[in-house]
């Protein structure tokens, strides 16, 4: 133990040194507090809000990730350009405990340059308070959320939606003929249907939030639209209104708790009483929030999972860097990166592209083949997690809390896919000769 | 010194080889050799002979392609038997960015020293090596002289059974080199085992007990320096001889060894003459000892 402290305490005084943690956490505040001044709203409270928060956990990732890939490929490679390593490894170390100790030294130093951004990140937005309510009072023409900033934090990061959308037989219909919006003609309705997952006692409103386009091309259209929410047919009763609101902007209802129940099913209707149909996107039109826990402990959560993310990239680098020249390492981290990006992507093009469907195998070489390319579907599918749908930037980009399970899969997921990198790493390093004059690349 | 084997090398090779894995640089061809405790070990031989690459795979950083190497009984690559090991490379490998205290407080706490005892510990190496003063600057900071003299202290932190030095005294200034003698030489009495690699043969001659002369990647001589020699015979002397057999024997082509020191002398005597030296200078250049700061004195230089 005392030698993997030792090697820590080695590799955070490197970076010190080196002043890694000044240079980047200086770039990382300069960013965050230059990021408002950049971001162009929606015109809404929240929305500018939720954008804002929205480019700084992007660019942070962005920059992080980058950081990481060029450093964690350095790290240890750096040592072994020096051949301090052969000093090292003439002592009682055992090689994975260098590479351990480097790892999470590493780990202390994103968690540093993440505390900062948190941090800055809390600043930020809560001096954003003071600045909306004399905007309010100045631009009156603005289309701004009723009540001020904290209830706009309390509803975008701290909301879950209890819900779960009945919308599979749409979402397949419209995916199949390639639709992915909702397009409500003049005078019909449009019919949404929610299941109540969990209905607590103490919320007394819950939120539906919702965005529209039409066909119009001019901004300030507004749209006029009739709601039916609740449930017609039943007791219990329902709500009828009637919203005037801009295109393209995100707005929001308050919706009585007593309209939701559990097990029963919630309907909100829509008619369209405009003359231009009403476009509503089904990854984002129409969602029902609920507010959850504190706004601070929510963001903590959408940087614990950044975290993650980032520091099994650094274990991808440093496990490249075991085997391969710097130079080659980083490509190949570069190219795990995209790769992860589009993760989905590459699942949806291993399984249904590559894997052969009901073929009936005719000889060895198909066999083989088939089993090769299930070997590489299988591989594909432990060494990428679902990035596409699991950024925290996504969560927040939709106004939907980041929950605890979200945390959780986060954890365990990219979790054990980490320990399964850092072993491989472990295994590499341990059986590489040291003290070769050139190293392969 | 005892017959207890500290090192025993049987019949070890290593290969070179590419990224296609074709062979390209035989460096080490069946090596044996033992070394007892307490003894100082000289390992010997012109530049590319396969002295450092038989020195990494004692200390497991390179793995022999054939053979087998015991150190104090274990595999070299055991942690167990890298506690009794002190290692000071042909360069002085340290992290630039730590000071030298930091450096030797780092390595003691491999060792697994308590704070109390390091500090102590820390405190006698760098009086040992006369660096109290500088202790606190960064290495990046240090000339060639002070950073091996860090080296050396790094590796006598754990006070080790077996020391391995690579061209140990390299960069040190003459007093330096004394004082190098001097802990060799005290090393010796506390039944330290030694091995020596270097290419300072008037130092080799009065500290080792065992040479090696390695050549073209094999041993071409082993054995006591007092078997090894003749009456008045210097070490110099016998491993010029010996390599220029080898030479002879492998066929290297290309200038050998003593072509290339017989050139220096005529160089250094046609000076000499040239500047008008007087007779005592040829007296000095007819030695035996071609010290490179006799040369360079001679050259002008």
């Amino acid at each position: 133990m005392h030698t993997l402290t030792a090697i820590i305490k080695l590799t955070l005084i490197e970076f010190v040194r080196r002043r890694i943690p000044l240079v980047m956490g200086l770039f990382f505040l300069v960013m965050v507090y230059a990021i408002p001044y950049i971001v162009i709203g929606d015109g809404t409270v929240k929305g500018n809000f939720q954008l804002i928060l929205t480019y700084t956990l992007g660019f942070t990732t962005f920059f992080l990730a980058v950081f990481n890939m060029f450093l964690s490929v350095n790290v240890l490679r750096k040592d072994w350009r020096d051949k301090v390593l052969f000093v090292l490894d003439s002592k009682p170390v055992a090689r994975y405990q260098v590479l351990l100790g480097k790892f999470i030294g590493l780990c202390i130093l994103n968690a540093f340059l993440l505390a900062i951004v948190y941090g800055f990140t809390l600043f930020n937005i809560n001096s954003l308070e003071r600045d909306y309510q004399k905007q309010a009072s100045l631009n009156k023409h603005l289309d701004l959320m009723p009540g001020d900033l904290s209830d706009a934090k309390a509803t975008v990061l701290s909301a879950r939606s209890p819900l779960k959308p009945l919308l599979n037989k749409m979402i397949v219909k419209y995916q199949k003929e390639r639709k992915k919006t909702i397009s409500i003609k003049s005078g019909k309705w449009f019919h949404w249907q929610f299941k109540p997952e969990e209905v607590s006692k103490d919320v007394k409103s819950y939120t539906l939030r919702y965005k529209f386009y039409t066909s119009s091309t001019t901004d300030t259209y507004k749209v006029r639209a009739t709601w039916i929410i609740g449930n017609p047919t039943k007791d219990g009763g329902f709500i009828r209104l009637i919203t005037n609101n801009s295109v393209n902007l995100y707005h929001e209802l308050k919706i009585p708790a007593k309209l939701f129940k559990k097990d029963e099913i919630l309907q909100v209707s829509l008619g369209n009483f405009n003359k231009d149909s009403i476009l509503v996107k089904i990854k984002d039109g129409l969602v029902v929030l609920v507010q959850d826990r504190s706004f601070t402990f929510n963001l903590l959560i959408a940087f614990v999972i950044l975290f993650i993310q980032v520091i099994f990239l650094a274990a991808i680098g440093l496990s490249f860097s075991t085997c391969l020249s710097s130079n080659v390492s980083l490509l190949c981290v570069l190219a795990f990166y995209v790769l992860l990006l589009s993760g989905g992507i590459v699942k949806d093009l291993t399984h249904s592209k590559i894997l052969p469907k009901e073929q009936p195998t005719i000889s060895a070489f198909d066999k083989g083949y088939n089993l090769y390319t299930k070997s590489l579907a299988s591989v594909v599918s432990v060494m990428l997690p679902d990035y596409v749908e699991l950024s925290p930037m996504d969560q927040i980009s939709r106004g939907v809390t980041i929950g605890g399970s979200f945390l959780l899969f986060n954890v365990v997921g990219i979790g054990l896919r980490l320990l399964l990198v850092l072993c491989f790493a472990c295994i590499v390093f341990a059986t590489r000769e040291l003290g070769l004059i050139q190293d392969i690349s | 010194m005892s017959d207890a084997l500290v090192v025993d090398v049987r019949e070890i090779s290593k290969t070179f080889r590419d990224f296609w894995m074709r062979p390209k640089v035989k460096a080490v061809r069946n090596i044996n050799f033992t070394i007892k405790q307490g003894e100082i070990f000289g390992l010997l031989g012109p530049n590319g002979a396969g002295k450092s690459t038989t020195i990494k795979m004692l200390l497991g950083l390179l793995f022999p392609d054939r053979g087998q190497i015991s150190i104090l009984g274990n595999h070299p690559r055991a942690n167990a038997v890298k506690k009794f090991i002190g290692y000071m490379p042909e360069e002085s490998y340290l992290y630039p960015y730590l000071s030298a205290e930091e450096t030797l407080r780092f390595y003691g706490k491999i060792f697994g020293y308590s704070s109390k005892s390091l500090q102590i510990r820390v405190d006698s190496l760098l009086e040992m090596v006369g660096l109290k003063g500088a202790s606190q600057r960064p290495i990046g900071e240090f000339s060639k002289g002070m950073a091996r003299r860090i080296a050396l202290a790094q590796a006598l932190m754990n006070d080790p059974q077996l020391i391995i030095l690579d061209e140990p005294t390299t960069g040190m200034d003459p007093l330096g080199n004394r004082e190098f003698k001097e802990l060799i030489l005290h090393l010796k009495q506390k039944g330290k085992t030694i091995i020596i690699c270097s290419h300072l043969l008037s130092d080799m001659q009065d500290l080792c007990d065992t040479v090696a002369i390695f050549y073209g990647g094999t041993i071409v001589s082993n054995g006591a320096v007092k078997d090894l020699l003749s009456p008045n015979q210097t070490l110099e002397d016998y491993f010029l001889s010996v390599v220029d057999d080898a030479s002879a024997k492998f066929n290297t082509g290309g200038a050998k060894v003593g072509d290339l020191t017989n050139s220096i002398f005529e160089q250094s005597t046609a000076n000499a003459k040239e500047a008008s030296v007087p007779a005592e200078v040829d007296e000095v250049l007819e030695t035996n000892d071609p010290n490179q700061d006799v040369i360079d004195e001679l050259l002008g230089n």
